[in-house]
C-alpha cells in the first residue's frame, strides 16, 4: 500500500466535481441513487478521495468490461453439492456405512459419520456431458453456458456469518456488500431506478436480514434497495391515496418554486439544488420502477418460459423474469433469494434431505432455465453475469442417527456462473471423492468475487475504499485473483 | 498426533511400498526442489511473503513462518509441513489451490521425514530474498513529530490571555482569515441564530413564541439576548438527548447483538439513559471517560465521589458492540471482541486508528503490532459478551444497579402488584377464549419417567459449554438424575460428587410445539438453555420436582431438527442433585396461561386486540424501570489477573507471537505510563482504571485535543480537523491548528466542562456568522475550508424526524427509560428471517418520543434513519456522511410517517389560527422559524385555494397539502 496523496492534484473533491463535470448538480443529476458521493467517498473519513480516475461516473473501471450486470441467485440456506451437481458416485454404495471423514457444521467438528447416498441419479447434459443431478432437468439443458465451480470454500459453517462472508467478503458484520461494491465502483446505469435490487423469498428474508444488502461503512445509498413482486415494488414509491396523479404534480410544482426562490439566495450551496432534482427523479421513478417491473407485457410464451402461472414456479420464476427486465434497464446488480426464513423454508436441510431439495429445486429450476435461455436468446446473457449458490453446501455424511438430512459443510461446495464473460460448458475444481472437501483448485469466496469484479471491468486488488485509516476492499488486504479457469 | 484422512487410505495402501522405500532412502534435494519451487514459492519467497514464511532458502526455511518451524526436529512425522500437504485441516491445507499430487506428497513427506536436509550453499537458494519494501520509520522525527502526537503547543499568541475568552477564539479566526485575504462573513439574522442554537444544542426547532421574544430582546440587547437564549438551551434536558446521539454514533450504540439471532442486549437502553443524564448533569469529560472505561473499578474506591449518574451503569460501553453468538471460530471470535473495544476506543479518545495495526505495524502511523497488542493488554481481561452465565467468583455482566433516580419509578412491589392484575386480565380473557387442550409430548423424560440419557462433565464447566456447536463426544454418558443418594426426592441413577456439572442432550424435532414444559429438581443453582439461549435459571436448592412453563424465548429458540438442551448447575455444600425433563404443552398456572396467550397472538392476527394490549402492556410495566437496583448490562473481568497477552501474527489468534506487557503506543511514551494499581479491586485487573488515568491525566493534551475538534464539528458541522476519528498521517491536517490548540486549552482551563465550552465557542462571532458565502470566498474556498462563512448543514435523521414530530404538534417529550417502536411498513419487516417477531409496538403516544428512544436494532435498522444517513452501529461512526438521493424524497412525500405528521399540522394550524392566511403564517412559523413575507404567504394561500378549487377540496383539507410541503421544503431540512 501506498501513501495516500494528501489532495488529489491539489484540488478538493468539490472544486475536482466542479472541474470535471460542470457543477455538482449536473452530476448528482446523472447519478440517481447517489454515484455523486463516489468521488467524494472519503470525505467523511479524511475529505478527499484518492482514487479518482478519468470517468467520474464510474471510476473505478479498469478494462473493457465483460458484463454490465449481474444477476446473483442465492441459494440461501446452501444447498447439498453431491445431490446436484458434484456428482460422486462411490457415495451411492456407502449409504448408510459409518466411515472417519473430518466434517465441521452447525454440530461442531467431528471425525465421521454415517454416509448418506445421492437421493437423485444423476445423468450426462448437454454437449459438454455435464453430470447434473435429477432434481435439476430443466437447468440440465443449459450446462453448455455454465462453469462449475466445484472446489468453493467458506470461512463459516453457521448461516450468520457465511451468508456476510457470501455476501460482503467477511464474517464479521459492517462490510458493504458485493452489490454495493460494485455500484460504487461503477456508478447506476439508468437515473431511473436503484443500481443494486434485492428480492426475497416470499417467506421472508434470510438471517440477518438487510445486513446481507447493507452498504456497511459507505453512504447509505449504495445498498440494495428491496424491490417486491407484489403491490408497489419499492417502499413508498405510491402515493397515498389522497396524493394521486395531477394533485401530487400540483404540489411538486409548488416546492419547487418555493425551493427555487428559497435557493436564489443560496447558490453556493450545490446540495440545495441537488435535492430540488430529487423530488423530479422521484417523481419519475414512480412511473419508472412499476414499468420495469410489470410483466402483463410479456408474451404468453415468455411467462409459460419461467413457469409464471404454475403455483409450484410461479413466485421464483416472477422474480426471475423481473431480473431480466431490470437488467434491460441497466441495474448493475440483483440478488435473488431462493428460500428465506428458517428451517425448511430454505435449502437448509438438516432433517429430511429429499422432502426439502425437491421442493427448492422444483421452485427454482424452471425459472432459471427459463432466465439463462431467454437472456441468450436476447443476446443479453453475454453481457449479464449469472451466479448460482449458496453461502455453503452440505456434508456428505447424516447430521441425526436416522435421517437423511446433512449438516452444513464450508469446506467445500459448488457453484456456478453463466454468461458475461463465463467459458461455458467447463467444471473447475474438485472436492474428494466423497464431496467432503474441495482439495484440488479450491476456490475462496474472495476468488469468486474477484472474478465477478474482474468481469465488471475491475480490479477487485484496487477496487477499494478509505474507511477508519485503512484501505477497505471487498477481497481483503492479503488480495485474491479472479477464477481464470472460467474465463472466456 | 496425525490421522490420516479417509480419501487418503486407498492412495496410502497403494503407494505403501513405495514409500516405506522412499523413506528409508530419503528424498533427495534434487526431488524436491521442484516442487517446492513450483508449488511454495509462489506465496512464500519470490514476490509474495504469506504467513511470514520464507521459502528462498535454507536459512529462511529453518526460521519458519507466523506459526513457528515449518519441520519439527524432534519430531519429524508432526512436522507442520506434512500436516499442511496432507490437508487434515481444510483452514490450514497447502497449497491453497489443491492438494498436491501423490507423488509429490510422498516426495516432500519422505524429504522431511528423513530430516529435511536443504543445501546451505548456492544449490539451496531458490531466489533472492526480496528486500523488505521501505516502510515508515517509525523513529523517525517525521513519524513521531506528527502534530497530533505531540502536546499542546504553547500559544503564540500574547493578546490571547488579555481578550474574553469568546473574543480569543476570534482573535485566532480572524488572524487566519486576513493571512488568506479573506474577512469573515456577517452575522447571521437573529431567526437564523435561534433556530442554528436551537438545533446544534438540542437538536429542536425554536418555537414561534421562543423565536418571537428572542427578536424582540435581541433588538434591545443583542449579546445578553443571545447568551440567555444559549444558557436557556444548555439547560434543556433536550440537550442531552441530542448531544447523545453523537456519543451513540461513536460508541456504535446499538440493541442488539447482530448476527444468526440478532438477540437483544438486556436493558442496555440504560446505557443510553446514562450517557443523557451524564451530559445534562455536566459531568465533566474526563469523568464522562472514566466511567465509562471503569466506572466499576472507580465505583469501588472508598473515597466515593458524589456522582450525578451512576460510574458502573456506564461500563455498558463494553457490551455495545456486534456479538456472534454461535462463531465457526470461537478463539479468533473473542479476540475480534476484544479488538473492537480496543479500536473503538483509540478512535474515540484519542483519535488514532490503533485497528490499522492488528494485523501488522501500521502503515503510515508510527504504531507498530507490538504497541497494539500492549494497548490490547488493557482490555484482554474483559469477560466475553457471552460468558456473563458461568459461576466463577466474579460478577456477571448483567447485574443489579441502582442508578440515583429511584425515587422516580415505582417500587418493585407496586410494579409486580400492576403485573399480577393484568395477568388476571389476561386469564379471564383466556376462559372466554377457551383455548383448547393441547396433547402432551415427553421430548425428555426425567428421573421419575426412566431419565434422559445425558452427555455429562462433572468438572468446570468448559468456556462456550451452552453453545449448540459445542463438541461433547468426549464426555461421558450418563442416565438422570445425577447426584448422591441422600438428597432428598433425589432418584439417582448416576453419580455426581463435584462441586458443577454441566449436562448436554440432543433432541431432534419434526414439528415446533407451540409449548414447552420443563421439569426440573436442581441443587443450588441451576441454568438452563435451549439451542445456547438461555431459557431458564433457579436459585437456591430444591427438595423436590417442579414444572416450569418456559418462556417463547425458548419457543423461539427451537428449530426444526436437531435441537440441544444444556443444564448447568452447581453446589457447594450438601448432597447434590440435577435431574431435567421436558415436554410438549401448557400448564395451567396464570404464567403459563400469559405464556399461552401470547403464542395465540404472535401469528400477527388483528382479532386478539384486547389481549394483544394487556400484553404490550405488562411487558412494559416488567420492562420499567423500578425504585430498587434493577438489571443492567456492564462490563466484567475473569478476576484479578489479567491473562498474558501475545502479539497475534497477522492478527490471527491461533499464532501468538511474543508476549507483551502493557503499554501505551510509544509514540505517546513522552506521556508516562499508565499506573498499574489493583488497590482495593476484588474483581478486576485495575487495567482499565490505569489507562482512564492516564488518557485524562498523563495524556490529557492529547484527549482535550480529539474532544475539542468533536465539539468544533458538533456547532459548525465538521471538525477544525475534518477526520474527527483519525489525527493520523492519512486523516486530515486541522484548517486551523492555532485555534485547535487554543480550545484544547480551553477544555483544560474549564476543567474539562462541555457546557462551558459550548457556551465559550457559541459566544463568539466565528459562531454566529451568515452562511453566506463573499464573491472573493467562492472564487478563492468554494468549499470553505477556511470558514469564512458559516457550511449550510442538513438535518439529520433523528432531527429531522423530531422537528417533524414537534411542528406537527405530536412530539411525546418523555424522557428515559425502554426504547419504543414506531410503525415499521410491513414491507420492510418482511425483510426480517422472523417478519411477526422482528419489531415490537408501542402506542401512538409512545411512538411519537424523540428518535433517542427509538430502538436500535442490528438486522432491522429504522427506514427513515437508514435513509437518511445514520451510520450503521457495526463501527465506530465519528463523522456522519450525507446522502443526497430520491429515495429520501419519496419517503417524505409519500411515506406514512410524514402524510400522517402533514395531517396533524394541518388540523394544528386550523386550531391554532383561523383564516387561510394566519394558518399559513403560522405554519411558516413554526417550521421555518420566522415570520413570512406577505408575497410569500400570498403564494402558498394562491396553491391552497388553487387545488382546493381544481381538485374540488375545502380548504381546510387543501392546507393538508401546503403542511406536506413544508415538511418537505429544502428550508425545513437545511439549517443556515
Amino acid at each position: 500500500m501506498h501513501d495516500h496523496p494528501s489532495h488529489f492534484c491539489g484540488r478538493t473533491r468539490r472544486e475536482f466535481l466542479w472541474q470535471a463535470g460542470g457543477g455538482f448538480t449536473g452530476i448528482a443529476l446523472a447519478n440517481l441513487l447517489g454515484d455523486a458521493w463516489i468521488a467524494d467517498q472519503a470525505q467523511a473519513a479524511h475529505g478527499l478521495s484518492p482514487n479518482l480516475a478519468a470517468d467520474p461516473h464510474r471510476p473505478f473501471l479498469t478494462h473493457a468490461p465483460k458484463a454490465r450486470s449481474v444477476i446473483f441467485l442465492f441459494m440461501y440456506g446452501g444447498p447439498s453439492q453431491v445431490d446436484t451437481f458434484d456428482h460422486k458416485p462411490k457415495l451411492y454404495g456407502l449409504d448408510g456405512k459409518t466411515i472417519d471423514i473430518p466434517t465441521f457444521g452447525r454440530q461442531g467438528k467431528r471425525a465421521g459419520g454415517r454416509i448418506v447416498g445421492p437421493k437423485w441419479n444423476f445423468k450426462p447434459r448437454g454437449q459438454c456431458g455435464k453430470m447434473v443431478s435429477d432434481l435439476f432437468p430443466c437447468l440440465g439443458e443449459c450446462v453448455d453456458d455454465m462453469a462449475f465451480l466445484h472446489s468453493m470454500h467458506a470461512e463459516s459453517p453457521i448461516h450468520g456469518s457465511a451468508l456476510l462472508n457470501m455476501n460482503c467478503g467477511r464474517i464479521t458484520s459492517g462490510h458493504p456488500s458485493l452489490g454495493s461494491w460494485v455500484n460504487y465502483g461503477l456508478g447506476s446505469a439508468n437515473e431511473n431506478l436503484p443500481g443494486y435490487v434485492v428480492m426475497l423469498d416470499e417467506t421472508g428474508g434470510p438471517i440477518s436480514g438487510a445486513k446481507n444488502w447493507t452498504s456497511g461503512y459507505m453512504p447509505a445509498s449504495h445498498q440494495g434497495v428491496q424491490l417486491r413482486s407484489e403491490g408497489p415494488p419499492i417502499l413508498a414509491l405510491d402515493p397515498p391515496e389522497h396524493l394521486q396523479g395531477p394533485l401530487q404534480r400540483e404540489l411538486l410544482d409548488h416546492l419547487r418554486t418555493e425551493n427555487l426562490l428559497h435557493g436564489a439566495s443560496r447558490s453556493d450551496n450545490p446540495e440545495l439544488n441537488a435535492r430540488i432534482n430529487q423530488f423530479e427523479l422521484a417523481y419519475r421513478m414512480q412511473s419508472e420502477a412499476p414499468e420495469a417491473v410489470d410483466l402483463s407485457q410479456e408474451r404468453q410464451s415468455i411467462l409459460d418460459l419461467y413457469g409464471i402461472g404454475k403455483a409450484e414456479t410461479d413466485p421464483f420464476g416472477r422474480k426471475c423474469l423481473m431480473a431480466r427486465r431490470l437488467v434491460e434497464r441497466g441495474v448493475r446488480f440483483i440478488q435473488l433469494y431462493s428460500g428465506g426464513g428458517h428451517n425448511d423454508d430454505n435449502w437448509d436441510a438438516h432433517g429430511d434431505l429429499e422432502f426439502n431439495h425437491t421442493r427448492h429445486a422444483g421452485r427454482t429450476d424452471r425459472p432459471i432455465a427459463g432466465l439463462l435461455k431467454d437472456l441468450k436468446q436476447r443476446g443479453l446473457l453475454d453481457e449479464t453475469l449469472v451466479v448460482w449458490g449458496g453461502e455453503f453446501g452440505r456434508q456428505p455424511t447424516a447430521e441425526y442417527e436416522n435421517q437423511t438430512g446433512r449438516d452444513h459443510n464450508s469446506w467445500g461446495f459448488t457453484m456456478w456462473m453463466a454468461g458475461g464473460g463465463i467459458k461455458g460448458g467447463i467444471s473447475v475444481g474438485e472436492t474428494d471423492e466423497l464431496g467432503a472437501k474441495a482439495v484440488r483448485d479450491r476456490f475462496h469466496v474472495k476468488n469468486l468475487h474477484a472474478t465477478i469484479l474482474h468481469l465488471m471491468g475491475m480490479d477487485p486488488n484496487n477496487l477499494t475504499y478509505f474507511h477508519n485509516g485503512l484501505d477497505e476492499s471487498l477481497v481483503g488486504v492479503e488480495g485474491a485473483e479472479p477464477i481464470r479457469q472460467v474465463l472466456a | 498426533m496425525r490421522t490420516i484422512p479417509w480419501p487418503l487410505l486407498t492412495i496410502c495402501a497403494v503407494l505403501a511400498s513405495w514409500s516405506d522405500r522412499a523413506v528409508a532412502v530419503g528424498a533427495d534435494w534434487a526431488d524436491v526442489r521442484p516442487i517446492i519451487e513450483s508449488r511454495c514459492l509462489p506465496c512464500h519467497g519470490g514476490e509474495r511473503v504469506q504467513g511470514g514464511l520464507v521459502m528462498t532458502d535454507a536459512s529462511a526455511f529453518a526460521r519458519g513462518g507466523d506459526r513457528g518451524a515449518v519441520v519439527d526436529r524432534s519430531d519429524w512425522a508432526s512436522s507442520l509441513l506434512l500436516q499442511v500437504i496432507a490437508y487434515d485441516n481444510p483452514e490450514l491445507a497447502m497449497p491453497p489451490s489443491g492438494m498436491l499430487p501423490e507423488t509429490e506428497r510422498m516426495l516432500l513427506e519422505s524429504w522431511v521425514l528423513s530430516g529435511a536436509h536443504w543445501p546451505k550453499d548456492a544449490e539451496g537458494v531458490l531466489a533472492e530474498f526480496p528486500e523488505p519494501s521501505p516502510v515508515l520509520d517509525r523513529t523517525s522525527d517525521a513519524a513521531t513529530g506528527w502534530w497530533s502526537y505531540q502536546p499542546l503547543a504553547e500559544p503564540k499568541h500574547a493578546d490571547l490571555n488579555l481578550a474574553s475568552p469568546s473574543e480569543a477564539i476570534d482573535l485566532l479566526f480572524d488572524e487566519h482569515l486576513s493571512a488568506l485575504g479573506l474577512a469573515a462573513a456577517d452575522e447571521a439574522s437573529p431567526e437564523q441564530l435561534l433556530r442554528r442554537a436551537s438545533y446544534d444544542l438540542i437538536g429542536l426547532p425554536p418555537t414561534p413564541e421562543e423565536t418571537d421574544s428572542f427578536v424582540l430582546a435581541w433588538r434591545q440587547d443583542p449579546s445578553a439576548t443571545w447568551a440567555a437564549a444559549v444558557d436557556r438551551l444548555l439547560d434543556s434536558p433536550a440537550y442531552g438527548e441530542h448531544w447523545a446521539r453523537f456519543w451513540l454514533d461513536q460508541v456504535r450504540f446499538a440493541e442488539t447483538n447482530g448476527y444468526e439471532r440478532d438477540s437483544t442486549k438486556p436493558n442496555i437502553w440504560r446505557y443510553r439513559d446514562w450517557v443523557i443524564r451524564a451530559l445534562n448533569e455536566d459531568l465533566p469529560y474526563d469523568a464522562f471517560l472514566r466511567y465509562q472505561l471503569a466506572g466499576d473499578e472507580y465505583d469501588t474506591l472508598s473515597d466515593r465521589q458524589e456522582y450525578p449518574v451512576s460510574p458502573e451503569l456506564a461500563t455498558g460501553y463494553f457490551r455495545l458492540g456486534v456479538w456472534d453468538d454461535e462463531p465457526a471460530d470461537r478463539i479468533q471470535a473473542k479476540a475480534n471482541q476484544t479488538a473492537d473495544i480496543v479500536d473503538t476506543t483509540a478512535q474515540l479518545a484519542l483519535g488514532m486508528t490503533l485497528g490499522c495495526a492488528r494485523c501488522h505495524d501500521h502503515k503510515a502511523d508510527p504504531i507498530s503490532q507490538r504497541d497494539y497488542f500492549a494497548f490490547t493488554a488493557y482490555f484482554n481481561n474483559i469477560t466475553g459478551y457471552g460468558d456473563n452465565h458461568a459461576w466463577a467468583s466474579r460478577p456477571e455482566s448483567v447485574r443489579l444497579v441502582a442508578d440515583g433516580h429511584g425515587p422516580e419509578f415505582l417500587s418493585a412491589k407496586d410494579r409486580d402488584e400492576k403485573v399480577v392484575r393484568i395477568q388476571n386480565e389476561l386469564i379471564a380473557e383466556a376462559q372466554e377464549l377457551a383455548l383448547p387442550r393441547t396433547p402432551t409430548q415427553t421430548l425428555l423424560p426425567d428421573a421419575r419417567d426412566g431419565g434422559t440419557l445425558w452427555r455429562y462433565w462433572d468438572q468446570p464447566q468448559p468456556d462456550g459449554v451452552s453453545a449448540q456447536a459445542y463438541d461433547d463426544s468426549a464426555w461421558p454418558q450418563g442416565r438422570g438424575g445425577f447426584g448422591a443418594a441422600s438428597t432428598p426426592g433425589a432418584l439417582v441413577q448416576s453419580p455426581w460428587r463435584t462441586q458443577e456439572i454441566s449436562l448436554r442432550h440432543d433432541f431432534v424435532l419434526r414439528d415446533l410445539p407451540d409449548g414447552l414444559v420443563l421439569s426440573i429438581h436442581h441443587d443450588e443453582d441451576a441454568l438452563v438453555f435451549l439451542n445456547g439461549i438461555q431459557v431458564a435459571a433457579f436459585d437456591g436448592f430444591r427438595t423436590d420436582y417442579i414444572d416450569v412453563q418456559l418462556p417463547s424465548s425458548a419457543l423461539d429458540a427451537l428449530v426444526v431438527g436437531s435441537n440441544t438442551l444444556v443444564v448447568l448447575c452447581r453446589q457447594s455444600t450438601g448432597g447434590q442433585y440435577i435431574d431435567v425433563g421436558l415436554r410438549t404443552g401448557w400448564l395451567d398456572s396464570s404464567e403459563a396461561t400469559v405464556e399461552r396467550l401470547r403464542s395465540v397472538i404472535r401469528g400477527g392476527s388483528a382479532e386478539h386486540g384486547a389481549v394483544r394490549s394487556l400484553i404490550d402492556a405488562m411487558d412494559r410495566l416488567k420492562q420499567a424501570p423500578v425504585a430498587e437496583p434493577y438489571e443492567a448490562l456492564v462490563v466484567a473481568e475473569y478476576g484479578v489477573q489479567s491473562p498474558d497477552q501475545h502479539i497475534h501474527l497477522r492478527g490471527s489468534a491461533h499464532a501468538e507471537g511474543d508476549r507483551v506487557e502493557p503499554a501505551i503506543p510509544a509514540v505517546l511514551a513522552w506521556a508516562g505510563q499508565p499506573d498499574l494499581d489493583a488497590d482495593g479491586l476484588k474483581h478486576s485487573s485495575g487495567r482499565r482504571r490505569a489507562i482512564a488515568e492516564w488518557l485524562t491525566v498523563n495524556a490529557k493534551d492529547i484527549t482535550a485535543r480529539v474532544l475539542a475538534n468533536k465539539l468544533w464539528q458538533g456547532h459548525f458541522g465538521r471538525g477544525l480537523a475534518r477526520s474527527s476519528g483519525d489525527f493520523g498521517r492519512l486523516g486530515e491536517r486541522p484548517t486551523h491548528p492555532e485555534l485547535l490548540e487554543h480550545l484544547a486549552s480551553r477544555v483544560l482551563d474549564h476543567k474539562w466542562s462541555l457546557k462551558a465550552m459550548h457556551r465559550e465557542i457559541m459566544m463568539s462571532r466565528a459562531y454566529r456568522m451568515s452562511s453566506r458565502a463573499s464573491d472573493i470566498a467562492l472564487a478563492t474556498d468554494r468549499n470553505n475550508n477556511q470558514l469564512q462563512r458559516r457550511d449550510p448543514r442538513r438535518l439529520t435523521a433523528e432531527q429531522y424526524r423530531d422537528a417533524v414530530l414537534q411542528v406537527s404538534g405530536q412530539i411525546n417529550r418523555k424522557m428515559f427509560g425502554p426504547s419504543v417502536y414506531p410503525e415499521i411498513e410491513p414491507e420492510v419487516l418482511a425483510t426480517a428471517s422472523r417478519p411477526n417477531e422482528a419489531w415490537g409496538r408501542s402506542s401512538t403516544d409512545e411512538a411519537n418520543r424523540r428518535s433517542i428512544y427509538v430502538f436500535a436494532k442490528r438486522s432491522l435498522r429504522f427506514p427513515l434513519f437508514e435513509s437518511f444517513d445514520q451510520p450503521s452501529p457495526d463501527s465506530a461512526c465519528l463523522v456522519r456522511f450525507d446522502t443526497n438521493v430520491p429515495t429520501q424524497s419519496l419517503l417524505t412525500l409519500n411515506g406514512n410517517f410524514v402524510n400522517d405528521a402533514a395531517l396533524h399540522f394541518s388540523d394544528r394550524l386550523q386550531q391554532e389560527a383561523s383564516g387561510l392566511p394566519q394558518q399559513i403564517e403560522r405554519g411558516i412559523r413554526l417550521a421555518f422559524g420566522r415570520a413570512p413575507s406577505s408575497e410569500e404567504v400570498d403564494r402558498h394561500v394562491d396553491f391552497v385555494q388553487r387545488i382546493s378549487k381544481d381538485f374540488d377540496l375545502s380548504e381546510a383539507s387543501a392546507l393538508l397539502y401546503f403542511a406536506l410541503g413544508l415538511l418537505n421544503a429544502n428550508e425545513f431540512m437545511w439549517i443556515d
